[in-house]
């Protein structure tokens, strides 16, 4: 049976495959704006790649957020609608905690998604304990942020077999009620 | 040899309702789940696209629980998924079609991409079979059209809105008169305790088959102006009755002006304000004045629904218009003729 890893939240698409723990093929392709288009798209080529169906996909982990609201909504879509036909179970981890699960550094660290505008951050102790509520930093002032802090910047992907077995950890909710992440408030 | 039945599960997510269902042979409604957002709009005075976009997200796989659920049938057992790729937001229509993609891939049928204003127009065939060829009125927030069909998705325009859009006129009236969100029902229901007092012009009164609401809509703002400045209160009553008469009579005039230029026996209409109590009243006597076969959808077919886009994909099924994975895609304005 088989683990179906897929990252939409920012420009870059990722998508993995893995069998026992172990990523067997895997995708990251920059798709500005072009995840409708690809993302079901190049799941099916991955699996025909493999020669395996979608029944052999025995779980889901999905990025939730932060970044792009609609590339998340795409990935959480897909993610749900999979999970919920074929009865999976579903993980949904956001990507500031999965960038920290992936850094072997032993001190408190900020992870960051970029946009336009700023950055989403969020704080981690040692043992990647979440400290304090995330955050959306403008532009110009995240200069301060990175002085005072070990600050890492977004990556194009990480390494999801590395953070496997801490992701196989984050609790399971019900698949209705996963949901992405915004962060940012919207203006109405 | 009995012929075997199609069933097809249709997804619409085009604005602010995350609807489903499973429809047979074109025509029957198996089961059909809506979950309305317009609870939430209201608190806007209007849809947020935002708002659905994240709505939509929250409620797709519940909505596809429950369909199926009703149905007692699961997504294996279906022919085809048909989805709404356009009109609509990007943002909400992109929730349907993400999960329309999913379904197909994973159980292996063949996608359907259906545009919204087809899914109008063949909500007929859920109440009446529609019979070519047809005359079709398309009356929504975004169309005012009136169409000649000689067979299915064989569209021939004979006239549209020059300006406005008939319930874009309601909406903007309602605001005007300083009614809620959604503003169209709130005017039909003012109009219906009022008078046609105000006298206001019957628009485009021409050769042509097209329609034009703006100045209507001006006429109304120079009323409530003038009693402002007369100091007079405005009777919201009487002014939405004079404006739904005026706008509807208009309609009604080029509907006349079409039967009998073109001699056409079958008549349907569609769209969001084919809802509308006082057009159907006034198009169930032009039609029975000419003897003319008319087909309105029911109530529960006229407003944003997944059965009506069920109804408007079996006839691709049947001529086997399917659509790859990846070329479908939303699409905010592409218009069906």
């Amino acid at each position: 049976m088989y683990d179906l890893y897929i990252d939409t939240h920012s420009k870059y698409l990722n998508l993995t495959i893995l069998k026992a723990k172990k990523n067997i093929k895997s995708l990251c392709i920059s798709c500005q704006n072009s995840h409708s288009k690809l993302t079901v798209f190049k799941i099916k080529e991955l699996m025909e790649n493999l020669n395996i169906s979608p029944n052999d996909i025995q779980k889901i982990i999905v990025v939730n957020g932060p970044g792009s609201f609609t590339g998340i909504r795409i990935g959480i879509t897909i993610a749900k609608t999979f999970g919920f036909c074929k009865n999976l179970k579903v993980y949904q981890i956001d990507y500031l905690l999965l960038q920290a699960f992936s850094i072997n550094d032993d001190s408190k660290i900020i992870t960051s998604v970029k946009d336009n505008k700023g950055y989403y951050i969020g704080k981690f102790s040692k043992t990647r304990k979440k400290i304090g509520e995330y955050k959306y930093i403008k532009n110009e002032n995240i200069e301060e942020v990175k002085k005072s802090n070990i600050f890492y910047e977004e990556k194009e992907n990480v390494d999801i077999e590395k953070v496997y077995d801490k992701i196989m950890k984050v609790r399971i909710v019900n698949i209705h009620n996963i949901k992405p992440i915004y962060i940012k408030k919207i203006n109405v | 040899m009995n012929k075997k039945d199609i069933y097809i599960l249709a997804i619409e997510t085009s604005c602010d309702e995350t609807s489903m269902a499973v429809v047979k042979n074109g025509n029957d409604v198996i089961a059909l789940s809506i979950y309305t957002q317009i609870d939430t709009h209201k608190l806007y005075g209007g849809v947020v696209p935002e708002i659905a976009s994240r709505m939509h997200t929250e409620k797709i796989t519940l909505v596809l629980e429950d369909v199926l659920n009703k149905a007692n049938m699961a997504v294996s057992d279906m022919d085809a998924i048909a989805v709404t790729y356009a009109p609509g937001l990007i943002g909400s229509l992109m929730v349907g079609i993400e999960c329309a993609k999913t379904l197909s891939l994973i159980y292996n049928k063949p996608l359907i991409k259906v545009n919204h204003i087809a899914g109008h127009i063949y909500a007929n065939n859920l109440t009446n079979k529609i019979i070519f060829p047809t005359l079709a009125l398309v009356v929504s927030g975004g169309h005012t059209d009136l169409v000649l069909m000689k067979d299915n998705y064989d569209f021939k325009v004979l006239g549209s809105t020059l300006d406005d859009a008939i319930g874009e006129a309601y909406d903007k009236v309602a605001r005007v008169l300083k009614e809620k969100y959604p503003g169209g029902p709130n005017i039909e229901r003012l109009a219906l305790q009022g008078k046609n007092s105000y006298n206001l012009p019957i628009p485009m009164q021409d050769d042509s088959y097209n329609f034009s609401f703006s100045g209507l809509k001006s006429s109304v703002i120079n009323e409530v102006n003038k009693c402002k400045m007369q100091n007079k209160k405005i009777n919201k009553k009487d002014l939405a009755c004079s404006f739904q008469t005026a706008a509807i009579t208009s309609i009604i005039n080029k509907c006349e002006k079409a039967i009998n230029d073109l001699k056409i026996n079958n008549f349907i209409i569609a769209g969001g304000v084919s809802a509308n109590k006082f057009l159907r009243e006034k198009l169930i006597l032009l039609c029975d004045k000419y003897n003319v076969n008319l087909s309105m959808p029911d109530f529960i077919y006229c407003t944003d629904n997944a059965a009506m886009i069920g109804a408007a994909a079996y006839p691709l099924y049947l001529k086997n218009i399917f659509s790859n994975i990846e070329d479908v895609q939303p699409e905010s304005r592409t218009p069906l003729f």
